[in-house]
């Protein structure tokens, strides 16, 4: 045996927890290893000292403490119910999927299996004004946002870029 | 004859807190499960000191490591209905308290002013006069206790965090390495690595001073 190899396993051999095989080739290690019996004999007199330590003792008061503490503590945290979580876990996740599933059912247009499907252009219909009363602006536009003034000076604007009919219409000319 | 028979048999009759000392821990934990509040002051009279001394000798500070085994306690109460049964009550206990010191260390490195009180609440031991510890020693005894005691409590500390752990918990608190492995959240090689290397730097240190 190497002093490699005595070393890595001394914590076992200073606990004898090794097979009987591998202690006895440790302890001839020993009878031959002059380094190593020295390392041997410094540790176990080092835990010699450490393992016939005395304890320290908590103070007197300690549970008295303890008890003051607990009743201050929050109450206990209630114990889960595995079962209970699974349920309640399953009843979410269906009835998400029945939303989805819903939601999609009355979005998307059903064809019949195996049509293939085809793509359409559909007509864009023009784009109507937005109706621009200037009581209606005002009882639209949340108090606070200072759109409604500007909406006093539309009629001042530049309508050569815009579409004359539509600001017409919309301004009841 | 009624009477004498009567005697006898409630001279046997044990106290709750004695039924409750002859449980193993697995028993005391179902008591108070079960309602018995005084089964928990059972749990803490049996680890009280135990976790004191672990604790303490992982952060060296015997104030702060009381605050803490108070810690353990009550996260042992707020948490045991949660505690997996098929597991050693023991190793849950350090394992909450190994987490407390860790945190407190880690804490300490951040705030220098904490490490500052720390070492001065450690020297204040010496203040503490002798007369009021041991009344059956010699005073030279009890100067030679306090001195090795003193001794290894100083190279304890001077051990690298993650070897004292280790090195506590085999040492002075008898765990097997599984235990260890499972409280420190390493696995049994690592264990028995740092146990190794801890027992070597141990042995290094202290023995200049026992010559």
């Amino acid at each position: 045996m190497k002093c490699r190899e005595f070393k890595a396993n001394h914590v076992g051999f200073i606990d004898d927890v090794l097979s009987a095989a591998d202690m006895a080739d440790m302890r001839r290690h020993l009878a031959v290893c002059a380094s190593c019996a020295t390392l041997d004999i410094r540790i176990r007199r080092s835990l010699l000292i450490v393992r016939n330590l005395p304890q320290i003792e908590p103070s007197a008061d300690f549970y008295a403490r303890l008890s003051e503490a607990l009743k201050q503590a929050p109450a206990p945290a209630p114990k889960r119910q595995p079962f209970a979580a699974a349920a309640t876990f399953a009843a979410v996740t269906a009835a998400l999927a029945a939303a989805v599933y819903f939601a999609m059912a009355f979005t998307t247009d059903r064809e019949a299996p195996g049509t293939p499907a085809t793509v359409t252009t559909a007509e864009v219909a023009p784009i109507a004004p937005l109706p621009m009363t200037d009581a209606a602006i005002a009882a639209a536009v949340p108090a606070g946002i200072p759109v409604w003034p500007a909406m006093f000076m539309v009629g001042d604007l530049p309508t050569q870029l815009a579409n004359a009919e539509l600001l017409d219409s919309s301004l009841g000319r | 004859m009624a009477e004498a028979a009567y005697k006898q048999k409630s001279a046997f009759v044990p106290t709750t807190r004695e039924k409750l000392r002859a449980l193993d821990d697995a028993g005391v934990v179902e008591s108070f499960l079960g309602g018995d509040e005084r089964a928990f002051q059972e749990l803490v009279e049996r680890y009280q000191t135990r976790l004191l001394n672990f604790i303490y000798r992982t952060i060296g500070d015997r104030e702060r490591a009381e605050d803490l085994v108070q810690e353990v306690f009550i996260r042992v109460y707020r948490h045991l209905h949660r505690f997996d049964r098929s597991k050693k009550f023991s190793t849950w206990a350090y394992t909450i308290a190994s987490n407390l010191a860790k945190n407190e260390l880690r804490n300490r490195s951040r705030n220098p002013l904490v490490l500052f009180q720390t070492m001065r609440s450690s020297n204040e031991e010496d203040d503490r006069p002798l007369q009021f510890e041991d009344h059956t020693s010699r005073p030279d005894d009890m100067y030679r206790k306090r001195h090795l005691r003193q001794l290894v409590d100083q190279t304890v500390a001077a051990l690298p965090e993650h070897h004292r752990q280790v090195f506590v918990l085999r040492e002075l608190e008898g765990k097997s390495y599984e235990e260890i492995a499972e409280i420190t959240h390493c696995n049994l090689g690592t264990v028995k690595s740092r146990l190794n290397r801890a027992r070597t730097a141990f042995a290094a240190i202290i023995e200049p001073a026992l010559v």
